[in-house]
């Protein structure tokens, strides 16, 4: 719930307020009378105004009452802009309060009755969510009822008889602020959506969910579980930042433009399907401990462009793997078990820093263009080949290892050893 | 006291300072909770009463007041649902739908289906009963036509089924039948 509007009724007396103020069309407005909301005159006449502020459909209003005088006045809800139209209470006979539905300010019609007296000090508060339209006078419940007349439109007062005065006027919503849960089905945001904060928890299950434009501020604090399904993130993702889990479970993932802050603060665990990475992944990093994994399962995967280092240990199962463009940085401070499959890198692949144990199973090596720094290095020395076809083209720099142990390249078995250029 | 559901005219009368439009026996029962719910701007009206038994004798005393049963679990049988339609229809209320078997606490809610959609039409400054009921709903005016799309999407309404080809009658049953799970509030309790 969020309050939208207040007024203590303390200011200069004005006729009509202004200000947020708007006069009901056609007929009186509301004064401001010695720090205290009044009708139009200092006769009974029809008085109303609305609050005009962006108010949500449901939405409540409320006044306390410092002269009640006659009784015929009281909060608004639902007033329309372009009539003198909406729901309003009233105490006229100060036994019951009853509601009716004003339609462009010819006839009120009665909605509903029920037991209950304005005193002053007391907090009248009349709200709608909904068909469902309930009044209080403090904490007792008035009147509650169904009624579909208007489904939108603004807070505001009715006030009909001359005396009486309210004071501590406030209007608001029922907006919470906890989670979201999206159920199975297509979500399209497009423009600037700003402040949408889910400061909980984000279910996402399976189905499309596209996002383009602008998401400013789209922070999620706590785990975002994303099921199976396609998910598509075009244009500017500002702020995306998830700073605990993300699981992403099989399915389709393409990420193009800029995904600057896609951080994860701990595990990200990739399951098998399709990831492909276009453009700049300015920090995909993760800053966890030494032992925090990324498990990458069986599957295509396809990086171009740049990418930033990768500290831990890289599990890489059987698959295509296809590096083209820079690989700056593609670090590995453990080991690199790579299974059988086809692994093809292009162009350039600086810093693919094997610091400790490489073993690479049975299957097609191929690799082209420059290998600068492909090194294995001390302590550790290991390069295990088993069986298998190693095609080497281009210029090849540096396969080198620099400890003394136990031989010089470890086991190289008996195959087909074919090197160009 | 018991709440009650009955079917009866609206009037123009004075209540407190202004002309209003009243359900024509509302002062049979002050001092009683009620709600009314209007057929729009239509001069129908379901008035939901917490009555005495003494306003409730009175209140159907009047040949042009119906009352349901107080039990809305009770079933329609034939004589009452001639007795319903017949009644209904009179007043321009499509009836057709109702059925033996029903309770009548589904055609209560049926009611105020049909009833919430001219409402919201009536807020919108829209009136359906210029037309007949069998009237197709191409030969609506655009405005009143474009009012019920978005009083149905107001009210969360599918409308898929009805085109230009379905008449007025057929489209309000269409209506009022996506309401029988949607409990209604009125004297304070859920219907």
């Amino acid at each position: 719930m969020s309050v939208l509007f207040t007024d203590s009724g303390t200011g200069s007396d004005a006729n009509p307020i202004g200000g947020s103020y708007v006069t009901l069309t056609g007929i009186g407005g509301l004064r401001r009378v010695s720090n205290k909301i009044a009708n139009a005159a200092g006769s009974d006449t029809d008085s109303a105004a609305y609050i005009n502020i962006t108010t949500p459909n449901d939405q409540y209003c409320f006044g306390t009452p410092s002269t009640v005088g006659g009784r015929d006045g009281g909060p608004m809800v639902r007033c329309q802009t372009n009539a003198a139209s909406g729901m309003l209470i009233t105490d006229y006979n100060g036994t019951d309060v009853e509601a009716y539905a004003l339609v462009a300010g010819s006839f009120g019609s009665f909605v509903d009755r029920d037991t209950g007296t304005y005193q002053t000090t007391s907090v009248v508060r009349f709200q709608a969510v909904g068909t469902t339209y309930t009044s209080k006078i403090d904490s007792t419940t008035i009147n509650s009822f169904t009624d579909a007349t208007f489904s939108s439109g603004k807070a505001g007062f009715f006030m009909y008889d001359a005396t009486q005065r309210w004071g501590t006027i406030e209007v608001g919503d029922f907006v919470t602020g906890y989670t979201v849960a999206l159920a199975q089905g297509s979500y399209t945001l497009t423009g600037q959506a700003v402040g949408f904060k889910a400061a909980r928890v984000v279910s996402l299950t399976s189905g499309t969910y596209s996002l383009t434009g602008q998401a400013t501020g789209m922070a999620m604090n706590h785990p975002i579980a994303i099921a199976q399904g396609s998910y598509i993130e075009t244009g500017q993702a500002v702020g995306l930042r998830i700073d605990r889990r993300l699981s992403l479970s099989a399915g389709s993932y393409t990420n193009t433009g800029q995904a600057v802050g896609l951080k994860h603060g701990s595990n990200v665990s990739m399951a098998q399907g399709s990831y492909a990475l276009m453009g700049l992944a300015v920090g995909l990093t993760y800053s966890g401990a030494a032992a925090d994994v990324i498990t990458i399962g069986m599957g295509s995967y396809n990086q171009t462009g740049s990418d930033a280092a990768a500290d831990y240990a890289m599990n890489v199962a059987s698959g295509s793997y296809a590096l083209t463009g820079n690989a700056v940085g593609l670090a590995y401070g453990r080991k690199v078990a790579m299974a059988q499959g086809a692994y093809a890198l292009n162009g350039q692949a600086l810093g693919i820093r094997v610091a400790r144990t490489m073993s690479m199973g049975s299957g097609s090596y191929a690799k082209t263009g420059n290998d600068v720094g492909l090194t294995q290095h001390a302590p550790a020395p290991r390069l295990n080949l088993v069986s298998g076809m190693y095609h080497l083209d281009g210029m090849q720099v540096t396969l080198l290892y620099s400890g003394m142990q136990g031989g010089i390249f470890g086991n190289i078995p008996f195959g087909w050893w074919y090197k160009q250029g | 006291m018991t709440v009650r559901v009955y079917l009866m005219p609206l009037v123009e009368g004075t209540r407190g300072n202004f002309t209003r439009r009243l359900p024509k026996y509302l002062s049979l029962v002050d001092g009683s909770k009620c709600t009314c719910l209007r057929y729009g701007e239509e001069n129908v009206c379901l008035l939901v009463v917490n009555s005495t038994d003494a306003q409730h004798t009175a209140l159907i005393a009047n040949a042009d007041v119906r009352a349901m049963p107080t039990d809305l679990d009770t079933v329609v049988t034939n004589g009452a649902r001639t007795a319903i339609v017949n009644a209904l229809e009179a007043l321009n209320v499509p009836a057709h739908w109702v059925a033996n078997g029903q309770t009548f606490r589904i055609v209560f809610r049926r009611l105020v289906g049909i009833f919430q959609l001219f409402q919201n039409l009536e807020g919108r400054k829209l009136r359906f009963l210029q037309a007949s009921l069998d009237a197709q709903i191409s030969t609506l005016p655009q405005a009143v036509r474009t009012g019920m799309q978005d009083a149905a999407s107001a009210l969360s309404l599918d409308m898929s089924s009805i085109t230009g080809t379905t008449t007025l009658r057929a489209a309000l049953a269409t209506i009022g039948a996506q309401f029988d799970s949607r409990p209604v509030f009125a004297c304070g309790i859920s219907i």
